[in-house]
């Protein structure tokens, strides 16, 4: 049976409210985790090294295995220059293209290679830097790094009192989708789901699918999601359910 | 008068001679004149140390008034490319730039046959142009702000490794901005390929000014949501490239022959 539209709202709010408390809390525990060692090596009078990282690993890995297909990659980023011994960092585990096995990511980080990743230009990096708060980014191209299709999740590690990096997770655009198409179909309506920026995140009718931009009667006119005041200081959101 | 001639020009073979200095056809302007030069000197056809003909005989050849050589002359020796020594066995000589990458760079546009390059041009128009057809459709303001600044670096990149980058920068987040994991991957690879030679110091098949009115107007077609503009901006910038890479490709060609 066909639910209506305050229903498919509801149901499509505690979805997304779910799924963003779950990541974000894995990502806050990574967090803390860098905070933690970074005061360490500081009360030793040192500078956190790649190694000191590489203690975040088994967390990392635990919560890739626990979350199935869901998530990508998770892992932590470095600003430049916070490590002693390289200058950009990440420990950065992920399933390439969703394969059971986790790998580390390995990437070009010279900046001044025409594909280095480039990451404190991205939004997910920047965004946090600059604001200190929580971002949502995408879908998106994560060109130069994971070259997938991608939501990222991320939130700032202050440690020390100044900027570490951040501690994020990945979500492949084609798989967020594929949660959300049982609430969007629930409706027996057409229904998309809009990022921030009017940008299709999910959506049950060919004309207008994942990654194109919504016809801008569209944008603006939709329910926002998720409710909630405790998102007020996440970037990037809200995201808006439309029907056409 | 002649007081920057001199013996004239026997250290250039009668190829590269015909090439450099064939006369301008579309007329004496100052600029053409000194990339005409400039390029034969980043491209080596012009040796280091190289004497050029009498200014005479130049202005002459190239079909330009002595005047606009002078000015010309005067461009390159404030580039750091010609310098005049006066008096007896003075003249104005070729000082070609240091930098160790541009000899091999001229060896791999040598060694890259014409095939080969507009192979290369013909796969980056199918991927660039596509990428900024789609772009214009798919681009968020976001993208818009972000190309924008790459143009911003091009446009005051100094260093050949600075313009590369930002020219080829460019072009990969146009494929990012047209959602695409595919395009903008392939354009990297090409990138890879061709970004080099596209900056050879001294030597860019498009200067750096006319590289960032070319960017320009792809923006602002994919600003305007006008994918076949853009497509067409873009096609045309890379097929322009290519067909000078050529040119260059043929007159190192003719120097060795």
């Amino acid at each position: 049976m066909a639910v209506g539209e305050a229903q498919v709202t509801v149901d499509a709010a505690a979805h997304v409210k779910g799924l963003l408390r779950e990541v974000f809390a894995d990502v806050d525990v990574l967090r803390d985790q860098v905070v933690v060692l970074c005061e360490r090596a500081r009360s030793e009078g040192r500078r956190p090294i790649t190694t000191d990282l590489t203690e975040i690993r088994p967390t990392v890995l635990a919560h890739l295995s626990k979350a199935g297909r869901r998530l990508n990659g998770t892992g932590v980023i470095t600003a430049p220059g916070m490590l002693a011994d390289e200058p950009r960092w990440l420990e950065w585990w992920r399933k390439p293209g969703n394969t059971t096995e986790p790998r580390p990511l390995s990437v070009d980080l010279n900046p001044h290679h025409v594909g280095g990743y480039d990451y404190p230009a991205a939004e997910w990096f920047a965004v946090p830097q600059r604001t200190g708060q929580r971002v949502i980014v995408g879908p998106y191209v994560d060109y130069g790094g994971t070259d997938e299709y991608i939501l990222t999740f991320a939130t700032p590690i202050f440690a020390c009192d100044e900027f570490f990096g951040v501690a994020a997770a990945d979500i492949r655009a084609t798989d967020f989708e594929r949660e959300m198409l049982p609430i969007l179909d629930s409706t027996g309506e057409t229904t998309l789901l809009l990022n921030a920026s009017g940008r299709v995140i999910a959506s049950n009718t060919p004309a207008t699918i994942i990654g194109s931009m919504a016809p801008p009667a569209w944008r603006g006119g939709g329910r926002t999601l998720p409710a909630g005041p405790e998102w007020s200081y996440c970037a990037g959101l809200p995201w808006s359910l439309v029907q056409a | 008068m002649d007081e920057a001639g001199g013996a004239g020009s026997e250290g250039l073979t009668a190829t590269s001679r015909h090439v450099i200095f064939a006369p301008l056809d579309s007329g004496g302007r100052v600029d053409v004149v000194a990339r005409r030069l400039s390029e034969a000197i980043g491209l080596g056809l012009l040796a280091d140390s190289e004497q050029l003909p009498s200014e005479v005989e130049l202005a002459e050849t190239l079909n330009v008034s002595t005047v606009t050589l002078r000015e010309a002359l005067s461009l390159l020796r404030h580039r750091g490319l010609v310098e005049t020594r006066r008096g007896r066995g003075g003249g104005s000589f070729v000082r070609a730039p240091v930098d160790a990458s541009v000899q091999r760079l001229r060896t791999l546009l040598r060694e890259t046959g014409v095939h080969e390059l507009r192979e290369i041009g013909d796969h980056h128009v199918a991927i660039a142009g596509t990428a900024a057809r789609l772009a214009a459709e798919r681009a968020s303001t976001e993208h818009i702000k972000r190309l924008h600044s790459l143009i911003d670096q091009l446009s005051v990149a100094d260093t050949a490794g600075d313009r590369r980058r930002a020219d080829g920068r460019f072009h990969i987040e146009v494929a990012a901005a047209a959602q695409s994991t595919r395009l903008a991957r392939e354009e990297i690879d090409i990138q890879g390929e061709i970004g080099e030679l596209l900056w050879i110091p001294f030597g860019e098949p498009i200067e750096r000014e006319q590289s960032v009115e070319h960017h320009l107007v792809i923006l602002e077609a994919i600003k305007n949501g006008d994918g076949d503009g853009a497509r067409a901006a873009t096609e045309h910038h890379i097929e322009l490239g290519i067909r000078r890479l050529i040119d260059f490709h043929l007159q190192l060609a003719k120097r060795d022959a």
